[in-house]
């Protein structure tokens, strides 16, 4: 979240799109609630008619996988009818900024941008670039006449999505589309907010992440992002994922978003050149060229004193994979061709979780061992045993390492708004249960003692781990490594701005700098005071980056560092103290009018300092462009180009494409309130498993009667990879939509039971395929093909 | 002491059922097994593991869809017809006006749960006992919000004094209503310790509109049936005469 959940309650307008808040964060609508309560409009767009929808003011329906289509219609009305907020746009976004001359967009080129190369189907972006000056600058029209400019070059990308080829596309009604449009983009107006909430309906397509540009693209027009009751806010679906983002976890981080090295990165210094963005703009913060400095310091605190100058701070120690993707999908599919050995499976049951489950449960024996560390048994712990399989024929030796629960181990926890909160342990963890810091530590110790006397670079790097936790590590100890310290004084530190790139300072992850201090455990901290009046409480435990409650809250002020909003001032420049009230702000330069030398734009942690509507970063394009999921019953109408040509697939999907003549419905999966991800901890909770007791699919009444299928059924649902049996649910929620003239109908499916635990049901992984984001790989399972019938 | 009630705003309600499980917990009943019958709702009823559920409700308006969530549990009449009927004066009224059943009074006759114009009370056909909702007077009486209020995530259920809830949902009706259509509870039944905001018609979310006191030559009448010969039998059925047609009902 760019906010966090409180603030969702001084909205002006809700957008809850890709996401069912109701109902996998009812938390979520205390605050929504409250909003409403005070005049706030909310509004639902979601293929189905979720607990969500229920609560909306307006609801849109639309085809799963159109949401491009859908916003880009946002994106057009609001050019068209310059509801946008112009000095934000020019003062705070790149919209004014030239771009090179080479650049042409789908408009031109039949649904490609300029740079295609078919062959290795990935993009040469050397000409997604500004206009530079002499001086190095890039070129501007602050008028937004020029028709280089990213205004101009933005407007002629979404003329093509006006409301009748949007609607032709989604099948959401004219009318509603327009009342959508009408709605968000009334917070446009100065001073007003409005929010999008989004979740895994977003990013859970081959267009995901630029789903959520579209997203970025709105709230920058509108004037949305650094307001409070306003920015774009990821709901994370579990309690510490927003912590697991910030520790590293995904394959190709580091902690605090530092990249992964590769393989050509020779040295430290060659990789600090390649990863540090650089900037000649003496208005730009470019906060990231502090890079450095973070890295040097993780590595000190990863490798101790081992880590020095000579050795370039023990960077050498850090893998550096040559082919850039380990994802979920791309780990399972080395498993599937023999060439992944062992696998820990950490709190994760990917048996039902992964997509393509057959494959992947298939994966699973080619392995030599498999740990499983969880609370119950999960199917991918006992996949040896699962209905279908033999375990004479399984050699994989699996061990389950049972382990704590939230309420039997101390540490943090960081909520979807960045909040750090300290925990502390209820009661002890029963039987031979652990917490995950004795199960790594111990691991880590017995690795230390394995390879202690081997040479080696591969030794070297485990034998020089600073290690100082011992077999039951103090949550506390740990964290105040995280936090970071002065290595000379040993003085624990307040901020990442005293972090240093010369080996006297370490930090575990410079974002958490300043959640241990020397005045204690911030994250511990319960205070309940406001002094905002916004619900910032800054004495409650602690955020990141800097206890900072809204970020790039810098722009949540005019020029001369007045709220755009009185009503929810989350800052104010204070002209007589020279100093900024109200949340940590974003970067404490003053405001752009009042001391043109001194200040810096708000976008702090873009190399040019603002908000980019036009977004060269990502690899498939730097406006968001719609094209039809992997598997679809309909030809994109927008352009030649058929699906994301830089979606990742592989060869295990290559000519096992559902046709839509053979899989003529579309299918999306799901989770409900009453059961949790993929059901390990809920599916054994006899209270829960009464109110959803069994896997279901639902479906129109429409549907429903051409297939002669009726509420209560058995049915099947098929898919090109497999096949599952679930009871119908048949309701006026779902219904068919009409597509360029052609009805196309939708189907749901839960995607929680499995054949472990108390309540058991088939999966619906079974059915979705293995095909990935073109920017993260996150899988395709919110959109793709199938067909149904009664048992 | 002042009456006590739930408000159950049923525009704010997710249908989350974390009431559901509230009661479970805190009043130690088991889970049912369930099967899906083609709805979210679940179990189907009431019953005596069950005090309490969410009812799922959609209603068609033209081209737009409602998608209603109401919690059902007894809603503590003032005048309520169980207490009224119950032969074996084992249902009474305590000092915050909700309705208990006393189990050693409790006869299992089953007048109750055939009766109520809710539908409510469940008799436990192994112990004999009627069971329903004690609007948690075990948490209220110790100064606790009742288990449902307190996990209720929107706000849709608030506790509080009777008469200040009812002052609370007439001004809601008064103003911007924001989709409530209809307050329920403060004259039904001699007033209610449940009070509702609808969103629709009482009966589209399975209220009766105008709850009545059953027939007491009924009433007899199925007492006579249900009662098993027993040396108590006529002292019961006197007891009920006395009750139905003295002064009571008739």
């Amino acid at each position: 979240m760019t906010n966090h959940w409180i603030d969702i309650g001084n909205s002006d307008c809700i957008l809850i799109i890709g996401s069912n808040a109701a109902e996998n964060h009812p938390i979520s609508f205390k605050w929504v609630t409250q909003a409403m309560e005070k005049g706030a409009k909310l509004i639902c767009v979601d293929p189905r008619f979720t607990r969500t929808a229920s609560k909306a003011h307006l609801y849109a329906g639309l085809r799963s996988g159109t949401d491009i289509a859908f916003v880009g219609g946002m994106i057009h009305f609001i050019l068209q009818h310059n509801l946008y907020h112009e000095e934000y746009v020019t003062e705070y976004t790149n919209a004014s900024f030239l771009i090179d001359s080479r650049f042409q967009g789908p408009a031109e080129l039949n649904g490609l941008f300029s740079g295609y190369d078919a062959q290795n189907r990935r993009y040469d972006r050397a000409s997604w670039v500004y206009q530079y000056d002499q001086a190095g600058l890039p070129k501007r029209d602050k008028t937004l006449q020029d028709h280089r400019c990213v205004f101009q070059l933005l407007k002629k990308h979404f003329a093509r999505y006006d409301p009748d080829t949007v609607c032709r596309i989604t099948g959401t009604s004219k009318e509603v589309f327009l009342k959508v449009c009408e709605t968000f983009g009334a917070t446009g107006d100065r001073g007003k907010a409005g929010t999008i909430l989004y979740a895994m309906g977003a990013t859970q397509h081959t267009n995901g992440t630029q789903n959520v540009r579209t997203y970025a693209i709105l709230q920058l027009l509108l004037g949305n992002m650094g307001l409070a009751g306003g920015g774009i806010n990821a709901l994370r679906g579990e309690n510490n994922v927003q912590g697991s983002t910030d520790s590293g976890l995904l394959y190709d981080l580091l902690t605090g978003y530092l990249k992964v090295p590769i393989h050509t990165d020779a040295s430290l210094a060659a990789y600090l050149e390649r990863v540090t963005p650089k900037t000649k703009d003496p208005l730009s913060a470019n906060w990231w060229s502090n890079y450095p400095k973070y890295m040097v310091s993780l590595l000190k605190a990863w490798y101790g004193r081992a880590a020095t100058k000579e050795n370039d701070f023990g960077f050498h120690y850090l893998p550096k994979p040559s082919s850039g993707n380990y994802s979920h999908i791309a780990l399972f599919e080395a498993m599937a061709a023999g060439k992944i050995k062992g696998l820990f499976c950490w709190g994760q049951n990917p048996v039902v979780g992964g997509p393509n489950a057959n494959l992947e449960q298939a994966a699973l024996k080619n392995l030599d061992w498999l740990v499983a560390v969880d609370l119950w048994e999960t199917e991918t712990s006992i996949f040896w045993k699962a209905p279908e399989v033999d375990p004479a024929r399984v050699k994989t030796e699996v061990f389950l390492l049972p382990a704590a629960a939230s309420l039997e181990k101390e540490g943090s926890a960081s909520n979807s708004g960045r909040w750090v909160q300290w925990r502390y342990r209820a009661v002890a963890p029963p039987g031979q249960a652990k917490s995950d810091g004795e199960i790594i530590s111990r691991i880590i110790l017995k690795l230390k003692e394995l390879y202690a006397g081997e040479k080696g670079s591969a030794a070297e790097a485990i034998q020089n781990l600073f290690w100082p936790y011992g077999p039951h590590p103090d949550m506390k100890t740990v964290a105040k490594e995280i936090n970071g310290s002065d290595l000379e004084s040993g003085r624990l530190l307040s901020s990442f701005i005293q972090l240093k790139d010369d080996g006297t300072t370490a930090a575990g992850n410079w974002i958490y700098c300043g959640s241990f201090t020397e005045e204690g455990n911030m994250m511990a901290r319960r205070g309940q005071e406001d002094p905002s009046g916004i619900g910032l409480y800054p004495n409650w435990s602690w955020s990141w980056p800097l206890n900072r409650r809204i970020i790039y809250n810098r722009a949540s002020v005019d020029p001369e560092g007045r709220p755009w909003d009185k009503r929810h001032p989350v800052i104010s420049w204070n002209e007589a103290g020279k100093k900024w009230m109200g949340d940590i702000p974003d970067g404490g330069f003053p405001p752009m009018a009042l001391d043109p030398e001194k200040t810096k734009r708000p976008f702090i942690m873009q190399a040019d300092g603002v908000g980019h509507l036009f977004g060269p970063g990502l690899t498939d394009g730097p406006f968001p462009e719609c094209y039809e999921p992997w598997e679809s019953p309909i030809k994109n109408i927008m352009s030649p180009i058929q699906n994301n040509p830089l979606a990742m697939v592989w060869p295990s999907e290559m000519g096992r494409r559902s046709t839509a003549e053979a899989y003529p419905i579309v299918a999306t999966t799901y989770r409900v309130t009453e059961h949790w991800q993929t059901g390990s901890m809920t599916r054994n909770l006899p209270w829960l498993n009464e109110l959803m007791p069994e896997m279901f699919l639902e479906l129109s009444e429409e549907l429903g009667r051409e297939k002669g299928i009726k509420n209560g059924d058995k049915v099947v649902v098929t898919s090109s990879r497999g096949s599952i049996q679930a009871i119908a649910i048949v309701t006026g929620r779902f219904r068919p939509f009409k597509i360029d003239g052609k009805v196309v109908h939708e189907v749901g499916l839960p995607w929680h039971w499995g054949y472990a635990g108390l309540a058991r049901g088939d999966m619906a992984n079974k059915l979705t395929p293995h095909i990935g984001d073109a920017n993260t790989t996150i899988p395709e399972y919110k959109a793709f093909l199938c067909d149904i019938k009664k048992v | 002491m002042p009456e006590k009630a739930i408000l159950i705003d049923t525009t704010k309600c997710l249908a989350c059922r974390g009431c559901q499980v509230a009661c479970k917990q805190w009043n130690q009943l088991p889970a049912e097994a369930t099967r899906n019958s083609g709805s979210y709702e679940n179990p189907p009823s009431l019953s005596t593991s069950t005090l309490t559920k969410i009812i799922f409700q959609e209603v068609k308006k033209g081209h737009d869809l409602a998608w209603h969530f109401r919690k059902e549990q007894c809603l503590h009449c003032s005048k309520a017809a169980c207490l009224v009927l119950c032969p074996s004066m084992a249902i009474y009224q305590n000092q915050f006006g909700f309705i208990e059943v006393n189990p050693d009074r409790c006869i299992g006759c089953g007048i109750c749960e055939k009766f109520c114009p809710f539908k409510i009370p469940q008799v436990n056909r192994s112990t004999h006992k009627a069971v329903k909702c004690t609007l948690c007077v075990d948490r209220v009486a110790n100064g606790l919000v009742p288990a449902c209020v307190k996990t209720c995530p929107t706000g849709t259920l608030r506790f509080g004094d009777r008469q200040r809830l009812i002052k609370e949902a007439r001004q809601v009706m008064s103003g911007s209503t924001d989709g409530r259509t209809h307050f329920y509870g403060e004259q039904e039944c001699g007033g209610l310790h449940v009070l509702y905001l609808l969103p629709d018609h009482p009966s589209l979310l399975g209220l009766p509109e105008n709850p009545k006191m059953p027939n007491p030559f009924e009433a007899y009448a199925f007492l006579m049936d249900s009662l098993k010969p027993s040396p108590f039998k006529d002292k019961v059925l006197d007891m009920a005469g006395l009750k139905y047609f003295g002064h009571r009902l008739v």
